[in-house]
């Protein structure tokens, strides 16, 4: 595949950062997706209540436990992402002729960011998950 | 639209998202609309947005959503954009874009405001 040639660039897995970019994208176009029909499900069922009802069947729990997770790593590692983008996180390259580092990987902030990244989705996801499938299904 | 505006966009829309939603969560949490112990207890979605509607914040929620109707547009139009390779077809997929954002933000705002 080569660079600029559509969606099957995003796996064209080299390092890290790739892989938290082809995540990035494929939790966002989740996100969208399962976001984007709510509305239009609660106004044609009338109310929140029927429209939740969808929600509780194992499918619907299936489909909010990727949603728990999407969210969690979409907004840690967008979090990242506007850090970086924004000047905050920055690094200098290590011009080493044998192993040279990028600047983004040279970076302490990044790779903290990172780790909060795996960490946050990976406990969030387990409460989220674990909500999903047992907590309460109605509000007081 | 020029690429940096679209990318402009994003940032502040992710912004107010990142910062917002735990804001509006943590507020909510704080001035005891919504137990902790039940924010705890209960299915995600039940309790966001379902629950800030129920205690009569869904005006607040409707800013943060509408702002994810747009964040999510403009990263829909990156994403098919790399799909499409005439001008013509991009200039399509913005009009399509745009017309799916308009829409589908305003029935947001209706259902968290409107809708009980």
């Amino acid at each position: 595949m080569r660079a600029g040639r559509g969606i099957g660039e995003w796996f064209r897995v080299i390092n890290l950062e790739r892989v938290l970019f082809l995540l990035h994208r494929i939790t966002g176009v989740y996100l969208v997706l399962y976001i984007f029909p709510r509305p239009y499900l609660i106004l044609l069922y009338g109310s929140w209540e029927e429209a939740l009802k969808l929600d509780m069947t194992p499918i619907g729990k299936l489909l909010a436990a990727f949603f728990v997770f999407s969210i969690l790593l979409h907004g840690i590692n967008g979090l990242r992402i506007m850090l970086v983008e924004l000047g905050v996180i920055k690094g200098w390259p290590v011009r080493d002729p044998i192993k040279p580092t990028p600047a983004l990987r040279a970076s302490k902030a990044n790779w903290l960011m990172v780790v909060l990244t795996v960490l946050g989705t990976i406990i969030g996801t387990a409460i989220g998950t674990y909500l999903v499938l047992y907590g309460a299904e109605t509000w007081p | 639209m020029r690429a940096s505006t679209e990318r402009t966009i994003l940032i502040i829309g992710a912004f107010i998202m990142v910062i917002g939603m735990p804001a509006v969560i943590l507020a909510a949490i704080a001035l005891g609309e919504i137990p902790l112990d039940k924010a705890l207890s209960t299915h995600p979605l039940v309790t966001i947005p379902y629950a800030f509607v129920k205690i009569g914040w869904g005006l607040i929620w409707a800013v943060v959503a509408v702002d994810w109707v747009v964040h999510g547009s403009h990263g829909m139009r990156r994403v098919l954009g790399e799909l499409i390779k005439s001008e013509r077809g991009r200039k399509i997929l913005d009009f399509l874009i745009n017309a799916i954002m308009v829409i589908t933000g305003i029935v947001m705002f209706y259902v968290l405001v409107f809708v009980t």
